[in-house]
């Protein structure tokens, strides 16, 4: 119960550090992932991914070398400060934070465990993955990592528009604005943008039925996640298990919210950190005994 | 001869002189003052600014005069940092001086809502004129010179006696664009030295030369609605006006001058059709079709 508390408070302070940290002059999502959009009211600092916009001058100090830059040239000279700033942020995460990213710091995750916390509290049953459920949605991570990716495309392609056409079908935009009263993403525009409002809206409807149906649900089909599991990296996080120790009563594998089952079921003394495994350490805090699982940092017992 | 020169045919004679040129009587400002431009390319393309800001002293929009005269010429820009008193940080930006106007390069490493002041001073006819352009812009500098935090700096000179305006980013019913368009109101709040600008007549002069006056509040705000643009045909729709809202305020032996310049979009919203009832039946759909999809997976 100590680590969940501690997990908790954890969580809390990041959302609160990440989302809302601009008003105390913190400005993390000009490199880092974060729910905030210029679309707003409430707007105190940028998208992460407007940096990437392109636009038909650039931005450097010199605006003569900037217009009418080939494209190549605009990526290197006049974006490479940015996508260096965000990849660099991508290793870090993937590389040395790891799966702590996605248990303790993830404010999307953050989000998705406050509403499983509510519907908790009013007793609204969840479903749980199937072997084969789980087998089918598995891929779709790699196709959301593609997706992930050719945001930044949209961007760059999308060419010297007010609003860049990612903008149009951004899944965020859908939640953060309806937060602050304004349905106004719900809305079919026409005679303009009228297959990216349809789009969004179709978005916005999945996003909402997927975080009320399960738990996490979007860790399963993660882009970062993918990312982790394509370069597989484990650097410095384990999670050790001492089978002489375990009685078999599953409990770990009933409380992982990312429903790994492999944890209870392996017999043999060994790093059971699973691919889909979130460090979240449920499995540690709900063991009726102590010492069965051990979390290792830098292959120390931790 | 007694008659025609008594008060009462001095006042009707005023009077009359308002009534028939009423432009020139109530509108028009007569001191120089300052005012800041943003670079063409901002006003052509994405109303995203580009780092270039010009100067200018004379009366806008189009008569610009040598501002060698003036001393004490200091620009200072703010996103909105604080310190721990909850005052804005304001970095010093160097000027680069020309004939006729003066060039700011910006280039904050940012994407955001910057504030530009421009400050400056002259003496003339045994007066103190104290000059404050004020300019608010989104900018997007994220590449090039880096960003040099050049010592947090306190404005210099009459600064902290300059005008203060605060313009109100309300949201644009049915409209997603985050820029100020025309036939739509702005609401502005002017504070002088700290304390409300209230009661007092402000002059807003659009670009083709035209001017009006509102009234402020007696706490300093007013609403202001553009005009529409009468070259919007020959412009594109994302081209980018400014109209420039003009302060006056005389203390003593001192004329204080502020101009703001806000931009807007010649954009129409109005002609955007946006169906609420519609995007709310294809989202409850796609929430519907998506939860029955899910449940079935799951029983898999």
């Amino acid at each position: 119960m100590k680590i969940y508390i501690t997990r908790c408070v954890v969580q809390l302070l990041v959302f609160l550090l990440l989302i809302y940290g601009a008003y105390l002059g913190l400005r993390f999502s000009n490199f880092m992932p974060l729910w905030r959009c210029p679309h707003q009211n409430s707007y105190s600092e940028g998208c992460y991914l407007l940096p990437f916009h392109r636009t038909q001058y650039g931005h450097s100090i010199y605006p003569q070398e900037n217009r009418g830059m080939p494209f190549p040239g605009y990526l290197i000279l006049q974006r490479g400060e940015a996508y260096f700033r965000f990849f660099l942020f991508l290793i870090i995460a993937v590389a040395v934070v790891n799966k702590v990213w996605c248990g303790w710091f993830c404010p999307f995750g953050t989000l998705q465990d406050f509403v499983h916390y509510i519907k908790r509290k009013f007793k609204f049953r969840e479903i749980s993955f199937s072997r084969k459920a789980k087998y089918i949605i598995q891929p779709f991570k790699y196709i959301f990592l593609l997706l992930f990716f050719s945001a930044f495309m949209l961007l760059i392609l999308g060419g010297p528009v007010t609003e860049p056409l990612f903008c149009k079908i951004c899944p965020a935009k859908a939640f953060l604005l309806p937060l602050e009263g304004n349905l106004l993403n719900f809305s079919i525009q026409f005679p303009h943008d009228t297959a990216a409002s349809v789009i969004s809206c179709i978005i916005a409807g999945f996003v909402l039925a997927a975080i009320f149906l399960k738990r996490r649900f979007f860790c399963f089909v993660c882009p970062i996640k993918a990312l982790m599991r394509l370069l597989n990296v484990r650097l410095f996080w384990r999670l050790r298990k001492d089978p002489d120790k375990c009685n078999s009563c599953s409990r770990c594998a009933q409380v992982c919210p990312m429903e790994i089952q492999e944890v209870s079921l392996e017999g043999r003394a060994k790093d059971i950190l699973n691919k889909d495994c979130i460090f979240c350490l449920r499995c540690i805090d709900e063991c009726p005994r102590k010492g069965v699982i051990k979390p290792q940092v830098f292959k120390r017992q931790a | 001869m007694r008659y025609y020169l008594t008060y009462k045919s001095l006042l009707i004679s005023l009077l009359y002189i308002l009534i028939v040129f009423p432009k020139p009587c109530a509108y028009s400002i007569a001191d120089n003052y300052l005012w800041l431009e943003l670079d063409s390319s901002f006003l052509n393309n994405t109303a995203i600014a580009n780092q270039e800001i010009y100067i200018y002293f004379g009366h806008f929009p189009d008569e610009k005069k040598d501002m060698r005269d003036l001393y004490n010429l200091n620009a200072f820009y703010t996103i909105g940092k604080k310190d721990n008193h909850g005052s804005e940080i304001f970095y010093p930006l160097e000027i680069k001086k020309k004939e006729t106007g003066s060039k700011i390069i910006i280039d904050p490493k940012i994407f955001n809502w910057f504030k530009l002041i421009v400050t400056a001073e002259e003496k003339k006819g045994g007066r103190e004129y104290n000059y404050c352009a004020m300019l608010s812009a989104f900018i997007s500098g994220n590449t090039g010179q880096s960003f040099r935090e050049m010592g947090e700096s306190n404005p210099q000179g009459n600064f902290t006696e300059a005008f203060d305006v605060t313009i109100y980013r309300e949201r644009i019913k049915d409209d997603f664009s985050v820029h100020r368009k025309r036939l739509f109101p702005v609401r502005m709040k002017i504070k002088f030295n700290g304390a409300a600008f209230s009661d007092r007549l402000i002059t807003i002069i659009d670009r083709s030369g035209d001017s009006q006056q509102l009234r402020t509040a007696r706490n300093g705000e007013f609403v202001y609605v553009p005009k529409d643009n009468l070259n919007k045909k020959q412009a594109p729709q994302n081209k980018m006006d400014a109209d420039l809202v003009m302060m006056e305020h005389g203390l003593d032996n001192k004329i204080y001058l502020g101009s703001q310049a806000i931009y807007f979009t010649n954009e129409v919203t109005k002609k955007r059709n946006f169906s609420l009832p519609l995007g709310l039946i294809i989202f409850i759909s796609s929430f519907t079709i998506s939860f029955f999809l899910l449940y079935r997976s799951s029983k898999l």
